[in-house]
């Protein structure tokens, strides 16, 4: 079964993960509850054939989990307190990295600003969202297109890493050109489209809540429901 | 003139937004050798001045670098690096607007000012090192561990480094906000393309 | 029906278009052509309202669409009656889907999600571009991208349309498809006009044509059309020709095809170029796996999309990876970049210095010489300008120019042409001869069977 979730749902797992598995104490006192929130994002990797991620993930997870338990045995030292932090950090944090990295990986431009719509998300926001995603792939493009021509008229790293403004200067003014460029281009085109600021508009893009929405809403309840308790209990 | 924000506005805080969030992505590279960290922000400062001051030219609005900071905040939400950075990302950027607003969006050091700051709106994705770490030490003392060895742990990182990042990343800023405004001069403005 | 009445167009006190009255019927297509930078797609920019909206201009007389003038309107509102495509495929997206793409101008009126799926299953069935629904728009190639333009016109239903050099960057097939999908609004009695170089798929659906020249315009209608006409029109305004080329043409000259996937398909000995056992393989599946060589001189590389043209330039200068050994008069090339010079076809990537004669200096030291050059390509009076602030072929000629004084044998070129007007062109064969002449290699990737034939030079067809 292909578990396919709205927007909002995933932003949601992704704040709440962040701020309860970072503030609270899940971790200490309820081991076994902290695994398995730790693997919903995985699931979902996994259920959506990122395997890839899901599996560095899963061994990032186990290898802090046990060098955790090694470290902190450890008489002190400071690169042993260095990693000890580094390992503690890792192990609150990465939760809602996979959760954060399934939002972006699965979500598809159209429905999440519709979502962001939905939730009364002025324009101010949702038009450059939706742009930001084009000129991320935009900027890829044309930075791969530049490193070509650069290599060709000879401006290789090792000939300007003796001067990294100038290497600074040719890789990326030429960027900042053709994209600030682009722009231009792109606000006529979108005018010509009839794009205007806070206008009402439809999308063909509409997603709805459904029961499986539900269903990871109700598992956030009982992590916030943990959260409380093992901080306040 | 009409003040309210309009397309092409909105479509010129997408580009500097997205190209903000690269820049300071590849700063945060650094931050692979762990005892580099505390220099990420001078280096992401670094790089995303000139970025920032190529989108000063094009700013005449207020709100534009507001929404810049919020925007490169966001992103980092949605990648699950919690709330914190929409904190720091709102007092940034307000900050910034404050000052830009003062030079009434014409006056190229105010500008380079207010983006010395408005940078600072990641430095909230530090903090959850600071509580997870404070936390993971309240667990350790319940768990009986001595003062002393925890102490000891809170000499490698101590609190107050997250104001010498906040410092660095504003000279760093200003530094890549310098090197912007000479790149300004010699590519930018020549080419016609600073209106 | 859309007339306009003395349109006057100038910037700062200069008048680019002068008294311009014109009238454009439903069902009707109008070419309008003429040189580079005479003003043409400023005509269409005065129509949709970019002028004077975004850009500014001082505009005198008026445009009137069912009598009422345009003038009044602002971009947002002219937008519910007519359609742009742009010169460039890549900076007119607004959305990374396809689907999305052609919704968005229906999504903006607020038209119900239902129907909005209708029409663009229904356009798109009609203008045959229904496979390329729900693809990402940075994956599709240039083609695919204005024919998703030229679709969104469609389904937006408006009355007016302008294509800005919709054909700059297309193949043969691709240009063919476009020809379709316009013959298709046609029918369907829009208004339609058309800034275009290129002007032989355009001939058979031709209701009017119009030459910008020095501010004024000069215009022929149907009823003079003749096949001699056309050829007396493109010879008094230098004009690129208005016959379709077939490569069958090129059978005269040396013309071979070059089957990619067979291994040693070309004979290799005694040539200035070889690229011996080339391989690429992509996705696990083979791209190309041959040998070629070339002499010196004009080389054509033709082909159908995707066969791997660039992918071979590409691997033979050394920017992508792959098997393969280049030798250059038999001795074997191992720095690639150090021996090839290429003009990509966006020039824009490929300059990096603050003025043209900054730019020129990464080449050679010599003050000599380098004045020498800027005098050849015209570039001498612009010598302290920003190069991003030249026009696109004032950009490529800077490009030329460094490659003549580069030294460097083997000089690559990807689709020169494109966007190119008549003068520009013969410019460029101009300097492709002085180079012949100078004995070096020249590889030449084109779609443009027109500047083929204006040129001498051997053609290989790339098939699989």
């Amino acid at each position: 079964m292909i578990i396919k979730l709205d927007f909002r749902t995933k932003l949601f797992m992704t704040i709440v993960l962040s701020y309860v598995m970072v503030l609270g104490n899940i971790q200490t006192k309820y081991f076994v509850q902290a695994i398995l929130i730790s693997v919903i994002p995985i699931v979902l990797l996994i259920n959506l054939k990122y395997k890839r991620v899901a599996i560095m993930g899963t061994f990032t997870l186990l290898f802090v989990y046990i060098a955790d338990k090694f470290l902190i045995r450890l008489d002190y030292n400071p690169v042993g307190a260095i990693l000890l932090i580094i390992v503690m950090v890792i192990k609150k944090i990465l939760p809602a990295f996979l959760m954060g990295k399934y939002t972006i990986l699965t979500s598809n431009v159209g429905e999440s600003i519709y979502s962001l719509k939905k939730m009364k998300c002025p324009d101010e926001i949702a038009i450059p969202l939706t742009v930001m995603v084009r000129f991320f792939y935009a900027a890829r493009v044309d930075y791969s297109q530049i490193k070509k021509a650069m290599r060709l008229r000879g401006l290789t790293l090792k000939k300007l890493i003796k001067n990294p403004i100038l290497l600074f200067e040719y890789r990326f003014v030429p960027l900042l050109m053709c994209l600030s460029k682009a722009a231009d281009d792109l606000t006529v085109s979108a005018m010509t489209k009839g794009l205007a600021v806070n206008q009402k508009r439809t999308s063909i893009s509409e997603t709805y809540m459904g029961f499986v929405d539900f269903v990871f809403f109700l598992m956030m309840a009982w992590i916030i429901h943990l959260y409380v308790r093992g901080k306040y209990a | 003139m009409n003040k309210r924000l309009e397309v092409k506005d909105l479509i010129n805080i997408g580009l500097f937004s997205v190209l903000g969030f690269i820049f300071m992505m590849i700063g945060s590279f650094l931050a692979m050798v762990p005892v580099l960290m505390p220099l990420v922000p001078f280096a992401q400062g670094i790089l995303v001045g000139p970025v920032n001051m190529l989108y000063s030219t094009k700013i005449k609005k207020s709100g534009m670098i507001f929404i810049q900071s919020l925007l490169i905040a966001l992103v980092y939400v949605a990648m699950g690096h919690g709330p914190w950075a929409l904190l720091t990302a709102v007092i940034a950027g307000i900050i910034a607007e404050i000052i830009l607003k003062s030079g009434e969006y014409t006056d190229v050091n105010k500008a380079r000012l207010a983006f010395s700051i408005a940078p600072l709106c990641t430095l909230g994705n530090w903090l959850p090192i600071f509580i997870s770490r404070n936390e993971y030490i309240k667990q350790m003392l319940e768990q009986g561990y001595k003062q002393e060895f925890i102490d000891k742990m809170l000499s490698v990182m101590p609190n107050w480094i997250i104001v010498v990042m906040a410092i660095v990343g504003i000279i760093g800023s200003y530094i890549g906000c310098s090197i912007g405004m000479a790149f300004l001069k010699k590519h930018f403005q020549k080419a016609g393309m600073e209106k | 029906m859309l007339s306009l009445k003395d349109l006057t167009v100038s910037f700062d006190g200069e008048s680019i278009l002068k008294n311009i009255n014109m009238i454009f019927k439903p069902g009707e297509v109008t070419v309008i052509t003429g040189h580079s930078g005479t003003g043409k797609s400023t005509l269409l920019k005065v129509i949709n309202g970019i002028i004077p909206e975004y850009n500014s201009a001082e505009l005198e007389g008026d445009i009137l669409f069912e009598g009422e003038s345009l003038f009044d309107l602002t971009i947002l509102e002219r937008s519910k009656f007519i359609s742009t495509v742009f010169q460039n495929p890549k900076t007119q997206f607004y959305c990374i889907n396809s689907t999305d793409e052609l919704a968005f101008q229906l999504e903006n009126r607020n038209i119900d999600k239902n129907l909005i799926l209708d029409k663009i299953r229904y356009y798109s069935e009609v203008l045959g571009t229904k496979e390329l629904l729900d693809r990402n728009i940075f994956e599709l190639s240039g083609g695919e991208k204005q024919l998703i333009a030229v679709t969104a016109c469609g389904i937006s239903e408006n009355e007016i349309i302008l294509l800005d050099e919709p054909s700059s960057s297309l193949d043969q097939a691709a240009i063919e498809h476009l020809q379709k999908a316009i013959e298709e609004l046609k029918k369907r009695k829009k208004i339609i006009i058309i800034v275009e170089h290129r002007l032989f798929y355009l001939k058979d659906m031709l209701d009017k044509l119009c030459v910008i020249e020095n501010g004024t315009y000069k215009e022929y209608t149907k009823e003079h059309f003749c096949d001699a006409f056309f050829e007396q029109v493109s010879e008094k305004h230098n004009l690129r020709s208005f016959n379709a080329i077939f490569k069958n043409k090129f059978s005269s000259r040396k013309y071979k095809q070059v089957e990619v996937l067979r291994k040693n398909s070309s004979d290799l000995d005694c040539k200035a170029l070889s690229c011996l056992n080339f391989k690429k393989e992509y996705e696990r599946k083979e791209i190309f796996d041959f040998s070629i060589a070339f002499e010196s001189g004009i080389n054509f590389i033709i082909g159908q999309n995707g066969v791997g043209k660039s992918t071979f330039i590409n691997l033979l200068m050394g920017l992508t990876r792959g098997k393969g050994e280049v030798f250059y008069n038999g001795v074997k090339v191992k720095k690639r970049y150090k021996n090839i010079f290429a003009v990509m076809q966006d020039v824009n990537y490929q300059l990096f210095t603050e003025s043209v004669w900054q730019e020129i200096s990464t080449i050679t030291k010599d003050d000599e010489l380098k004045n020498e050059i800027l005098r050849t390509v015209n570039l001498f009076d612009k010598k302290e300008m920003h190069p991003n602030s030249l026009s696109g072929g004032e950009k490529q000629r800077l490009l030329l120019a460094m490659s003549m004084l580069s030294r460097k044998p083997i000089i690559i070129f990807d689709e020169p042409t494109s966007g190119l007007c008549k003068r520009q062109m013969d410019i460029l064969i101009g300097f492709l001869n002085k180079m012949t002449e100078q004995g070096k290699i020249i590889i030449i990737i084109t779609h443009d069977y027109e500047f083929i034939d204006r040129c001498n030079g051997k053609v290989y067809e790339f098939v699989k």
